[in-house]
């Protein structure tokens, strides 16, 4: 059983709504570090390593389920997509490439921030 | 229904067929009893005037005794043999051998036929020469094969009846063949109606039979269902953009609703963390509400267009039209350097609406992208079109974004700039809709320079129509 999630990786290249998660996270305890690319989220991952990463699907240079086993061999933290993409199809990948869960936008902030209370690292 | 018609076609032609053999066969048997016949003609003279010969010794032919002393050696059988003197006819019968005399005027009765034989008598008769008759010492002798006729005529009737019996047989045969051949088109289309009407809407071609009224069906057929799965596949192409369009769209209010939400649960739950981060959410929500605005506001002008009809062409001095539109943003953005190079004089026909939507979304674009370098809008034109070029010193686009930057709801790799997506490809439309084209050149490090080209009208060209 590890310990309670602390630090927070947002992966979104949506500047205002990395904006967003960055202030109710950081409203609800959590350290934020927001990246808008798939190169800069693993240079902090590498640099800041997370309690747990928020991962959207679709991002500039690359897509979530590529980023995802990249950042998986830098970090053993759980990754949850958070993310547009809402086909079953999406979701059913992001599942199967290991991803603790799969929320799509527009989400329940309240439902997000219980969920990383509960989580563990 | 195939099957009857196969049997009622094999009938028909297997008819045709056999009355066509019998016929053949009967003209054939026919043409072969007569040559019989002539073969027997010649038997029957060459044993009359041997009989003759041998009666000439023996004197007049005046008794029984002496005519069948001669014939009952002489003559084939089933012959009859006349003798007639004076008034008397003397009447060689065979079997049993008998000589009866007779008046000579009487009717000749040879051979008396049962029911059956009449039917073969009547055949005999075809062809039969004259008997052959000869005089010999006042004494007229007569010679009637009739029994060989006879059996002549009942050999070529039977030989008759059983080639037209195996005629028929094989004319049947032949005819179901031919049946299946005439119906295999119709059988072909029945084939791809039946897997039409079991839900495979991607029918097969059918081979054309010909040009009698069968193959001019299966030619309607063949363009009816061309027609049909052109009008299926341009409808679900149609289905799927509109589709695609729903999921584009819906997928790009998301993010303006998580971020509208987000912040709307801050502030209901009172968890600002300064004081003045309020005006900065609302700002930010204010970006998301107007994100979303243009959003809807450009989905509706391309509903428009698949709705309404052509839109309007007025002609229109493409130079002065430009002007009015950078200058009014020119104006507004006074930080921002525009350097005008736009002649006058060059009409084209335009819907003004659509194509100032066009150029004010390039040049607030390049506004966008490029606010610190120089902007330029250029107009000028060449024996056929008319070139407007707006030009920014940005960033530029790298060329594997650059050809799906006219693509609906593409956001390129820019994402600190707000957009819907749709500026480019609505741009895009309304020039081609006025006839014209919209193109995008781009250097990394040194700018874009879009350019729209539009029909020039001009006086050499009145007969312009769009």
């Amino acid at each position: 059983m590890g310990s309670f999630v602390q630090k927070v990786l947002v992966v979104d290249d949506e500047v205002d709504v990395g904006d967003l998660l960055a202030y109710a996270l950081e409203a609800a305890g959590f350290e934020v570090r927001v990246a808008a690319t798939g190169s800069s989220a693993l240079s902090a991952a590498k640099r800041w390593p997370p309690d747990i990463i928020l991962l959207d699907a679709m991002l500039p240079d690359t897509d979530g389920f590529t980023l995802l086993p990249q950042l998986r061999s830098i970090t053993g933290c759980p990754i949850i997509f958070l993310t547009a993409c809402s086909r079953g199809a999406d979701r059913e990948r992001g599942l199967k490439l290991g991803a603790a869960d799969y929320v799509t936008k527009p989400f329940d902030m309240d439902r997000l921030i219980a969920r990383l209370h509960s989580a563990r690292t | 229904m195939g099957r009857s018609l196969r049997a009622h076609l094999q009938r028909t032609y297997g008819a045709m067929l056999a009355l066509l053999l019998i016929c053949l066969s009967l003209l054939a048997g026919f043409i072969a009893y007569l040559a019989q016949l002539s073969s027997l003609d010649s038997d029957v003279e060459k044993a009359l005037r041997a009989y003759a010969s041998r009666a000439q010794s023996l004197g007049p032919l005046a008794t029984r005794e002496k005519i069948a002393r001669l014939a009952s050696t002489t003559f084939h059988p089933q012959w009859t043999l006349t003798v007639a003197r004076d008034d008397v006819r003397y009447v060689v019968h065979w079997q049993p051998f008998t000589v009866t005399s007779e008046p000579r005027n009487a009717a000749l009765m040879i051979a008396p036929p049962p029911f059956l034989q009449r039917i073969v008598a009547a055949a005999s008769t075809l062809g039969l020469r004259n008997p052959a008759k000869v005089v010999v010492n006042d004494s007229e002798i007569a010679l009637f094969p009739t029994g060989t006729v006879q059996q002549i005529a009942v050999r070529t009737l039977v030989i008759v009846g059983i080639i037209s019996l195996i005629a028929a047989f094989f004319a049947f045969l032949a005819a179901g063949r031919l049946a299946s051949d005439a119906l295999k088109p119709l059988l072909a289309l029945q084939k791809a109606f039946n897997a039409i009407a079991s839900g495979d809407l991607t029918p097969s071609y059918v081979a054309e039979s010909g040009t009698d009224e069968l193959g001019s069906l299966i030619g309607s057929y063949n363009r009816a269902t061309d027609t049909a799965t052109k009008l299926r596949l341009e409808r679900d192409a149609a289905e799927a953009r509109t589709h695609q369009f729903i999921a584009d769209a819906g997928h790009q209010l998301r993010t303006p609703l998580t971020v509208l939400g987000g912040f709307i649960g801050i502030l209901r739950r009172g968890q600002l963390r300064h004081e003045d981060d309020a005006p900065k959410i609302l700002q930010k929500m204010d970006t998301q509400i107007e994100i979303m605005r243009k959003l809807v506001e450009r989905m509706m002008v391309l509903e428009s267009w698949h709705s309404a009809d052509s839109p309007i062409c007025e002609l229109t001095d493409v130079g002065e039209f430009v002007t009015g539109i950078v200058d009014p943003i020119a104006a507004s953005r006074p930080e921002v350097n525009f350097r005008l190079n736009i002649v006058t004089g060059l009409n084209a026909c335009i819907d003004p609406a659509e194509l100032t939507y066009a150029i004010s979304n390039l040049v607030e674009n390049a506004i966008k992208y490029a606010p610190e370098g120089i902007i330029t809008v250029e107009v000028r034109a060449d024996g056929k079109s008319v070139y407007i070029a707006i030009e920014d010193e940005g960033p530029g686009i790298s060329a594997d974004v650059l050809p799906h930057i006219f693509d609906r709801f593409y956001r390129g790799t820019r994402r600190d700039v707000p957009g819907s997506g749709l500026g480019l490809a609505i741009a895009k439309g309304a020039v081609e809709r006025a006839h014209g084209s919209l193109g995008a050149q781009s250097t990394l490090g040194k700018g874009t320079r879009f350019t729209i080209a539009l029909p020039r009208f001009t006086v050499a060209s009145p007969s312009y129509v769009v």
